[in-house]
């Protein structure tokens, strides 16, 4: 991810685009790494724990209950290693695209 | 060329980020629906709730650098998006549960997440130190809310063998991501709404949301 990033980034500074459009595609494209996360954590998220908090958040929602959501979907570390799997492919998605653009 | 033409590398781009999004699994519909659950859980914690998971957070970010991280995950909800994943990490019964209960921390902190969170740390610190400094000074605002890597922190060589110095490390790192993530979140616009155009998605869809006040 290191080096497709730094290479994305470069190549686009060295590109003939406006700064304008610069910061445009800097922030689409962190856009698209933040998308990965929630729902790769829903994936792994334990339904009935969300869908209880979720009938009444205002009664349920605590502070532990919510750590204890949280920590049985990450518990294992797959919800990890697949966001960080997502964040490469988005990263290769905008590499292809760049080069169908020509930057 | 600005950014409103409808063709160009903008666009395609963000076309081709969102096509993607769209064809896995992450914005279909089940899972936009689950995200709405989320979201109104998420939306949901009281002000006081608010007020003392900040107070923690901070208290916790001022001594340790992991939970300068943990704090930024809650904050970013994404953290490049390591945000989240120990984003309920609240206060400090919470924090019992996640990681110490049990006995439970050492070995889920030091045996899961630490090895995962040092190897994904490593190269996202690497990722922003290298490419700040590649960035001319030109691009010195953007520098500041893209790669705002605190200053003397050697993100670059992370150490991974030695638990304390890559947590450290680490938690410099991803703290450094998770600031910049939560600037970057106040000033999401076109890029965001390219994104949702291309997805086909309002955005009223809680795709990612944030803990933003955490930080407050």
């Amino acid at each position: 991810m290191e080096d497709k990033l730094k290479a994305i980034v470069e190549r686009i500074e060295k590109s003939k685009l406006s700064e304008e459009e610069k910061n445009e595609l800097y922030a689409t494209i962190s856009e698209g790494l933040q998308l990965t996360v929630w729902p790769v954590l829903l994936k792994y998220m334990p339904k009935d724990q969300l869908d209880y908090l979720a009938e009444d958040p205002k009664g349920r929602v605590t502070v532990e209950s919510y750590a204890k959501l949280i920590e049985d979907t990450i518990k294992d570390g797959e919800a990890l290693k697949e966001i960080d799997g997502l964040m490469k492919s988005v990263l290769n998605e905008v590499d292809t695209a760049l080069t169908e653009e020509g930057v | 060329m600005g950014v409103e033409k409808e063709s160009g590398p903008v666009k395609r781009v963000a076309e081709r980020v969102g096509k993607f999004l769209a064809e896995t699994y992450t914005v279909k519909g089940a899972i936009s629906k689950e995200l709405r659950k989320l979201d109104k859980v998420n939306g949901s914690f009281t002000l006081e709730q608010q007020q003392e998971m900040r107070a923690y957070f901070a208290a916790k970010a001022e001594k340790s650098a992991k939970w300068k991280v943990i704090r930024n995950w809650v904050a970013t909800g994404a953290g490049l998006a390591l945000g989240g994943w120990v984003a309920a990490v609240g206060p400090e019964k919470a924090v019992g549960a996640v990681l110490c209960a049990a006995g439970k921390a050492g070995e889920w902190w030091t045996g899961t997440a630490l090895p995962t969170l040092g190897k994904l740390g490593t190269g996202i610190g690497g990722a922003f130190e290298a490419v700040r400094g590649s960035l001319s000074d030109k691009m010195y605002a953007f520098r500041e809310w893209f790669f705002d890597v605190p200053a003397g922190k050697n993100v670059v060589n992370i150490d991974i063998s030695g638990p304390s110095k890559a947590l450290a490390a680490t938690g410099d790192a991803l703290g450094s991501a998770g600031d910049w993530l939560t600037g970057r979140a106040q000033g999401v616009t076109k890029g965001l709404q390219l994104l949702w155009k291309s997805i086909g998605e309002g955005p009223g869809v809680p795709l990612f949301p944030t803990f933003n006040w955490i930080t407050k």
